[in-house]
């Protein structure tokens, strides 16, 4: 499965500088704090965090704590209220808008914890709405990807309505969407607290498989298997960060 | 960005509702669309209808009375004017035809008018088949008329369920000789014969100084005036004798009359040479015993009050149109709070907000297109029925049709549609992205 990393992105949008392969993964956090009402204590506050390119990364904490808040945050979908976000040494709380969304479709994956599918379109043309965004027309390069990612998760039927998938199928099909500019960065939110035991394990494993030394892989969750699969560890408890431990998961096992 | 892919998935969600979004419209818009054909074609079919009547002169009263009972032949009483007005006409130099038109009968639905053959040939621009009636047992009919040449038919007296109810036949026979081309006026049912025929059957004298043509007729309620000037005597073997009467003037119709001796007519239409002789012979008939004027502009007069109730109902079908787009903008509006997630989703994937905005608005703007573009023919389709409802009602022609102003009228609908599309589109659009994603 380590072949997802080598599907690269044909013609990739090279013209953004902070989407390039060899800078990417870096992230560095300072003095980050996050504040829904004006004098009201932060929801999130985070002096310092750095993650190296090609780590994963699992992130842990009792609800409420700012996990989902974080994911937000580095994806540039939340503007902090104090800090920087700098990845690559861009730093993502200065971009403009536009910039932002360019940016995060060319670096990041995301995958959540309702897949949020599209019933309407095949699996196929669900992998294929981040292609819609950028372009007026879809390439048959990127068709061709398309069809590669969903049969690299394992879910070879592109043709197939995407609401008679099952719920694990469906999760892989978001994975695969995510996969779709080959990003960088993979944040998945609670990637199997919407699926039984089985589905779950090989949703963790195709998310797993995601990770290399070019991608890093960013999850929250509440599911201690996803958890310990991860080689480091960040707990947080009422906006801090309370515990950040690297290990080797093999070892722990 | 091309955001049909999200547009379609949308309009397939929630196909019945977009489907009875679609059909509101195609309603709002149909409505006006068939009010302004309508409308437009009942201008055109009664211009038509008018065409050949340049000039009309008739005893003094309504003129919209005298038109709807020669043009359109939606009769009633009428009182008489006097023959020599026509007598006069006949030799007048500005005068290319003057034509007495003469009703009061019927057979079945169609009326019977009695006129001359230089009308009927200019009213039909030259027969289809047949030739026109050489005495007055012979008749031409409009093209709508379930006769042919050859057949015979016995003239009533009266109309419609009036001459049904009394059944008061005249006891004569007339036979078809001619068929007019169709005018899509309400002349295509109506049957021509020579006037002198109708004053023979009602027992007037018929302007050729042939002795006593003084039968005796109890139900000629319009021609009452006529009456006292003759003797009423042997009201016995009344169809008999008449009979034998017709063989005797068949022979002759039309002129040259003895002016004293012809009897008045519900009215004339005369065709002037030139226009200026039109003004002047509209200007010498305005007397204290008859009066003249261009049908035209009683039309005009009609159409005015058309206008009038067209735009009232104009303003009702507009009225409507903007309950259906504040209905259609609520419902799309509750409806976009179920996409709010969706689109959150877009935008985390990396969707800029100008794609959720363009996604948003052509949704919108596709359910208004083809509303728009479906009440245009359903509108057409309404005007199209309710057109030939009437033209089976009145004969008169009419071809509501979809020009200019049925164009404008779906064109700004659409163009409304488009700029209020921006709403839903724009509210979506400054929607924030977190809060949607958090709300699962
Ligand atoms: N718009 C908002 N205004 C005020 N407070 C908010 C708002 N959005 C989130 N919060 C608060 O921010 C805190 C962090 O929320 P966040 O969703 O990041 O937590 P989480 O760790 O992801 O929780 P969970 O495990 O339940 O998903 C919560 O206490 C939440 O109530
Ligand atoms: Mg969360």
């Amino acid at each position: 499965m380590s072949a997802l990393s080598d599907l690269s992105m044909p013609n990739s949008k090279s013209s953004s500088s902070m989407a390039d392969q060899n800078a990417a993964g870096l992230l560095r956090i300072t003095d980050l704090e996050l504040c829904y009402q004006k004098n009201a204590a932060p929801v999130l506050a985070l002096p310092t965090l750095a993650i190296n390119r090609g780590e994963v990364v699992g992130i842990s904490g009792p609800s409420g704590s700012g996990k989902s808040s974080l994911l937000y945050l580095i994806s540039g979908l939340l503007r902090p209220t104090r800090g920087q976000i700098n990845w690559n040494d861009t730093d993502i709380t200065k971009l403009s808008e536009g910039a932002c969304d360019r940016w995060r479709r060319q670096s990041i994956g995301f995958v959540f914890q309702d897949f949020h599918l599209i019933d309407e379109v095949s699996p196929l043309e669900n992998v294929l709405i981040p292609a819609s965004f950028a372009g007026w027309r879809i390439s048959a390069d990127t068709r061709q990807r398309a069809h590669d990612l969903l049969d690299q998760v394992g879910v070879p039927m592109a043709r197939k309505s995407t609401s008679d998938l099952s719920r694990g199928e469906q999760q892989r099909v978001a994975i695969a969407r995510a996969l779709l500019f080959d990003p960088p960065i993979i944040l998945a939110d609670e990637p199997t607290a919407s699926l039984d035991d089985a589905a779950s394990l090989v949703a963790a494993d195709t998310l797993f498989s995601l990770a290399g030394p070019n991608r890093t892989v960013i999850t929250v969750s509440h599911d201690r298997d996803v958890i310990d699969r991860c080689k480091r560890i960040l707990k947080f408890d009422k906006g801090h960060l309370v515990d950040d431990v690297s290990r080797n998961p093999a070892e722990d096992a | 960005m091309n955001p049909f892919p999200i547009v379609m998935a949308s309009l397939r969600r929630h196909w019945i509702m977009n489907i009875l979004f679609v059909l509101l419209i195609a309603v709002a818009v149909a409505i006006g669309v068939g009010i302004t054909a309508q409308e437009r074609a009942l201008r055109q079919g009664s211009a038509q209808a008018a065409d050949k009547f340049d000039i009309l002169i008739a005893a003094p009263g309504s003129h919209t009375e005298i038109v709807m009972n020669t043009i359109f032949l939606q009769h009633s009483a009428v009182n008489l004017l006097d023959g020599q007005y026509w007598a006069s006409l006949i030799d007048d130099p500005r005068v290319k035809i003057a034509a007495p038109l003469a009703f009061g009968d019927s057979w079945q639905d169609h009326s019977i008018v009695g006129s001359t053959p230089q009308f009927v040939d200019y009213l039909s621009d030259g027969l289809a088949t047949g030739h026109v009636f050489e005495n007055i047992e012979q008749a031409v009919i409009g093209a709508a008329v379930p006769l042919e040449i050859g057949d015979e038919f016995e003239p009533v007296h009266g109309q419609g369920a009036e001459a049904e109810l009394e059944h008061h036949h005249h006891g004569v026979h007339l036979e078809v000789v001619g068929k007019m081309n169709p005018t899509g006026t309400p002349w295509d049912s109506a049957i021509i014969v020579a006037v002198e025929q109708v004053w023979d059957i009602h027992a007037l004298p018929t302007g050729h100084d042939e002795d006593d043509h003084d039968h005796e007729h109890d139900d000629a309620t319009e021609h009452h005036d006529e009456h006292e000037d003759h003797d009423h005597g042997e009201t016995a073997e009344h169809h008999d004798e008449e009979h034998e009467h017709d063989h005797e003037v068949m022979d002759h119709i039309g002129p040259p009359f003895d002016a004293d001796a012809l009897p008045g007519v519900p009215a004339l239409v005369v065709r002037p040479k030139s226009v200026a002789a039109a003004y002047t012979l509209r200007s010498d008939f305005r007397t204290e015993h008859s009066t003249a004027f261009f049908p035209a502009e009683v039309l005009v007069e009609m159409y005015r009050l058309l206008g009038n109730a067209g735009s009232v109902m104009r303003a009702m079908a507009l009225g409507s149109q903007g309950l259906v787009v504040a209905a259609i903008l609520a419902a799309i509006l509750a409806l976009m709070q179920l996409y709010r997630k969706q689109f959150a989703v877009l935008r985390a994937l990396g969707a800029p907000r100008s794609y959720v905005f363009g996604a948003i608005w052509s949704y919108v703007s596709i359910l208004v297109v083809i509303g728009a573009i479906g009440g245009l023919g359903l509108g057409w389709l309404v005007a199209q029925s309710v057109s030939a409802i009437f033209t089976a009602e009145t004969g008169m022609a009419l071809q509501a049709t979809i020009s200019r102003s049925e164009l404008s009228l779906a064109g700004g609908f659409i163009l409304i549609g488009l700029i209020l599309a921006t709403v839903p589109a724009f509210l979506l659009y400054r929607r924030p992205v977190v809060e949607a994603l958090r709300n699962s």
